[in-house]
């Protein structure tokens, strides 16, 4: 019996530009790595995250699954199908939902965009509206089922754009950044549904809002630059920065951040400028005797001045930053 | 049974009503009505569109009436007769545009819808469901062929009043079979655009240079013999060539000649063969570029 839903072993891709003189001449050959060597199994029934701030390969690794990129090396099943051998029957196996409102038909109403998805995966016409007229009730859209979709609003899109993965009840799910640019409520309206209603389902989540993440996936996977940094479950993963503490400190003017770093008790440093503020976020074994010694070195620098400081208990942001020196926000 | 067969029987993953009774197609004609029905409801939706479909063929045609009144007089000229076998030009070139309409459509539409899904957004969503593509790629060509059939019928019956132009209806049947096998030979020159397409993307100039030379080597509002002779010979590799002369015969002197009709419909049958051929090999080739490349749906 199989025991993965999604089985990656050693994928890699490289996208190949060339910049062309007079549309023909070559003259120069750029390599993007955008997945190294990835190698995952997503056990049947859970819901694995990827994790990572944006271009670090998330969405190219979504689009092997979904056949709509080919790898350049290694290979990947879905349902326990090759997406490159057997593809059809890997699309036939999963749902996958982009975070675009665009993906739909404007001029089409709700139920009618549903209908015409529901009938490439071969359903009659009742079956097809029964199925539209459900998930749409689900979603909460049925009273707007027959507007024209250009009509409704953002997160009413998005809403259709996630039902419509789930049309034929595929066993995995793949979801791409679904609530991206959705107001809280809708945010949260779909989050609730994904942990509440789809347990059954295999679903590969990518985000990169780290409470998203942290409170829908059993597991979550850590990229960057196209490589996995690390996997595990959340309490897992925050395990490995478990010893150490981060300062966030809010700071008027620019603090020397290659200072802060050259500490010998600091781990990693970031500092976010806005509108003339620094939010500095430093992680260290010992979160108060750092605020105490950054505190004193601020309190000595010339047009800096601290508002606000604050140790928290490290998240996954924390974790992220600890593996590659960056934050996934960036 | 293939791997892939065998390894779906054999799966024992939980799987939905769908996946149990799934089965890859070559061909999904439900799948290619429904896309067809989707394309014409929307289009519905601009209705503007409708005005244009009608209107717009006679304003293309209109400067070669000018031009032939103003160069031969109105209606005919000797040396026309002489080359064309024809009486009448408006007759003769009517019937032409009719057909040629078809073949416009027929080299636009695919690429064209393609690149509108692209625009949209809605190609990646197309292309991760197990469709197989020949059936998006006939569904956009069925919808587009509807379509121009209410604009060339909106053309004859303008024509024939402006004009007074009449045809032999009676041969309406081998007509519609000529056309028809036209247009299906024109759907694989058409697949081979959209597979273009995926990979260059903007599809003006390459669908503007192959409409215009399909236009030349057809003899819409001149015989055959006005063309050079290599010309000539290089528009019986045409579609339209065929079928014009074919259609004009017909509808003109209603004479049915069944040799002479069954000659056209074997070319036709391989002409539609070998651009099928083409065509699919030219969009496997696109969609795969695309793939490697991670640009389906990019524009």
């Amino acid at each position: 019996m199989k025991q993965n839903a999604v089985e990656i072993e050693d994928l890699s891709k490289t996208f190949i530009s060339i910049r062309r003189r007079a549309i023909v001449v070559p003259v120069e050959k750029t390599r993007v790595e955008a997945l190294r060597s990835i190698t995952l199994d997503i056990p049947k029934g859970q819901i694995y995250g990827l994790l990572g701030p944006n271009g670090a390969g998330k969405t190219t690794l979504i689009k092997c699954l979904a056949t709509l990129v080919l790898p350049t090396s290694g290979t990947a099943r879905v349902n326990g199908y090759d997406v490159l051998k057997e593809s059809t029957y890997a699309r036939a196996s999963i749902g996958v939902c982009q975070g675009n409102e665009r993906s739909i038909y404007w001029k089409l109403s709700a139920r009618e965009n549903m209908i015409f998805f529901a009938k490439l995966y071969r359903m009659t016409d009742s079956e097809a509206k029964e199925r539209a007229d459900d998930l749409l009730g689900r979603m909460g859209l049925l009273e707007k089922a027959d507007e024209k979709t250009e009509n409704l609003s953002h997160g009413m899109r998005m809403k259709i754009v996630f039902a419509r993965a789930l049309l034929h009840d595929p066993p995995i799910l793949l979801l791409d950044e679904p609530t991206q640019g959705l107001d809280p409520t809708f945010a949260t309206d779909l989050r609730k549904y994904i942990r509440d209603e789809l347990r059954d389902k295999t679903i590969l989540l990518t985000t990169h809002y780290m409470h998203e993440a942290d409170l829908l996936c059993d597991k979550i996977a850590l990229i960057n630059e196209g490589e996995l940094k690390s996997f595990g479950t959340p309490k897992e993963l925050k395990e490995e920065v478990r010893n150490y503490d981060s300062l966030h400190m809010k700071v008027v003017g620019t603090p020397d951040l290659e200072h802060i770093k050259a500490m010998d008790m600091v781990l990693s440093a970031t500092s976010t400028e806005r509108n003339g503020h620094s939010e500095l976020v430093v992680t260290a074994q010992d979160g108060y005797e750092l605020a105490y010694r950054l505190l004193a070195i601020m309190h000595q620098t010339p047009d800096v001045k601290v508002e606000h400081f604050e140790v928290k208990e490290p998240t996954l942001d924390d974790v992220f930053l600890k593996l590659t020196g960056r934050r996934i926000e960036d | 049974m293939t791997v892939a067969e065998l390894n779906h029987q054999n799966s024992r993953l939980e799987e939905s009503l769908y996946l149990r009774s799934f089965k890859p197609r070559l061909m999904d004609w439900q799948a290619a009505k429904v896309f067809a029905l989707k394309n014409l409801r929307i289009a519905i939706r601009y209705p503007a569109n409708f005005m244009i479909w009608g209107v717009l063929p006679l304003l293309w045609y209109a400067p070669y009436i000018l031009m032939m009144v103003a160069i031969a007089g109105p209606g005919t000229s000797q040396h026309f007769t002489e080359l064309s076998g024809f009486q009448d030009f408006i007759t003769f070139s009517i019937i032409a545009v009719f057909v040629y309409q078809y073949v416009d459509k027929s080299i636009w539409s695919v690429g064209n819808n393609f690149r509108w899904e692209q625009f949209s957004g809605t190609l990646e969503p197309l292309f991760v469901t197990p469709v197989p593509r020949i059936s998006i790629l006939v569904g956009a060509a069925f919808s587009d062929t509807l379509q121009c059939t209410f604009s060339a019928c909106v053309l004859l019956i303008i024509s024939s009043l402006l004009f007074g132009v009449t045809y032999a209806f009676t041969m309406v049947a081998p007509i519609v079979v000529m056309l028809t096998m036209m247009v299906f030979a024109l759907y694989g020159f058409s697949f081979l655009i959209a597979g273009m397409i995926l990979v260059f993307k903007d599809p003006s100039v390459l669908t503007e240079l192959i409409s215009n030379v399909t236009y030349v080597l057809s003899p819409i509002t001149y015989p055959l013999q006005a063309l050079p002779s290599a010309a000539r010979y290089a528009s019986v590799l045409v579609p339209s060539t065929v079928a014009i002369i074919t259609i004009r015969e017909l509808a003109i002197t209603g004479l049915f000649e069944p040799i002479t009709f069954l000659q056209a419909a074997g070319w036709m049958l391989a002409l539609i063969i070998g651009f099928w051929g083409i065509g699919i090999l030219a969009f496997r080739w696109g969609e795969n570029w695309t793939k490697e490349r991670g640009s389906m749906g990019g524009f």
